[in-house]
């Protein structure tokens, strides 16, 4: 299931970003060039950490920036950036961050049929540090994707 | 035996909210228990009423006194041990209620 929200096209690997912020924000900006997002809900993912705090540091290291299912998602989505080098969100135990995802979902009605697929992948500590250390964007497909069938 | 109406809180209810739920559910299910576990925004979480809520520590600030149920502020969502550390004995004590 979830290789149909994780493709070639959503994936960035070893961005640069100076903070927390640039980091949402590229990650973000891939949703909106790939259409599946309009250029608002980027900062209001960003608006998001500012007034909750970094709560979407859900595990060490990994962010899971998203915001407000509603019109700003044209469709349920997903990019995943890693980062050259990791930026603090300010989270009391899970910082530093070296991976991105954002997230889009067009209702919180539907429960997003890709969640159940990331979390069985990010149960393992040996994805996590692949994903972290690849540099290769089919390298990544193949890897994550043979193992959810 | 009652079965306890848990919430997994997070800011909107979509993406960390229903990892959380999932990994809560995994946790249950290890233990045989049996409880009807949801995922929900901190806005509607204040006037849903539940057993007991999960949520990060971040998001507990917003609940903490507006809530009349425990609190059980998890710190990594993909932690079961810890999942289980600090939700089990209380979902035990108040199911044998």
């Amino acid at each position: 299931m979830i290789e149909k929200y994780l493709r070639d096209e959503v994936i960035e690997l070893k961005v640069k970003a100076g903070d927390w912020k640039e980091a949402v924000r590229k990650a973000g900006g891939i949703l909106e060039k790939n259409r599946l997002t309009e250029k608002s809900y980027t900062e209001s993912m960003i608006t998001a950490v500012e007034e909750m705090g970094p709560y979407m540091v859900i595990m060490p290291g990994i962010a899971f920036a998203h915001a407000r299912p509603g019109e700003e998602v044209l469709d349920d989505c997903l990019s995943l950036i890693t980062l050259d080098k990791p930026v603090e969100f300010g989270h009391k135990t899970n910082d530093p961050v070296d991976i991105v995802f954002a997230i889009g979902a067009k209702s919180s009605d539907n429960h997003i049929g890709f969640i159940q697929d990331l979390a069985d992948i990010l149960d393992s500590e040996e994805n996590i540090s692949f994903i972290k250390e690849c540099e290769d964007k089919k390298e990544l497909l193949n890897k994550i994707i043979n193992q959810e069938g | 035996m009652r079965e306890l109406k848990i919430m997994t809180v997070c800011g909107f209810g979509v993406g960390s909210s229903l990892i959380l739920k999932m990994k809560v559910d995994e946790m249950l299910k290890g233990h045989g228990i049996e409880a009807e576990t949801f995922p929900q925004d901190v806005t509607t979480a204040l006037s849903e009423t539940s057993d007991l809520i999960f949520t990060s520590e971040e998001i507990s600030g917003q609940l903490e006194g507006n809530v009349s149920v425990p609190l059980i502020k998890i710190a990594n969502f993909m932690d079961i041990n810890e999942i289980e550390e600090k939700g089990l004995d209380i979902i035990k004590e108040m199911m044998a209620e």
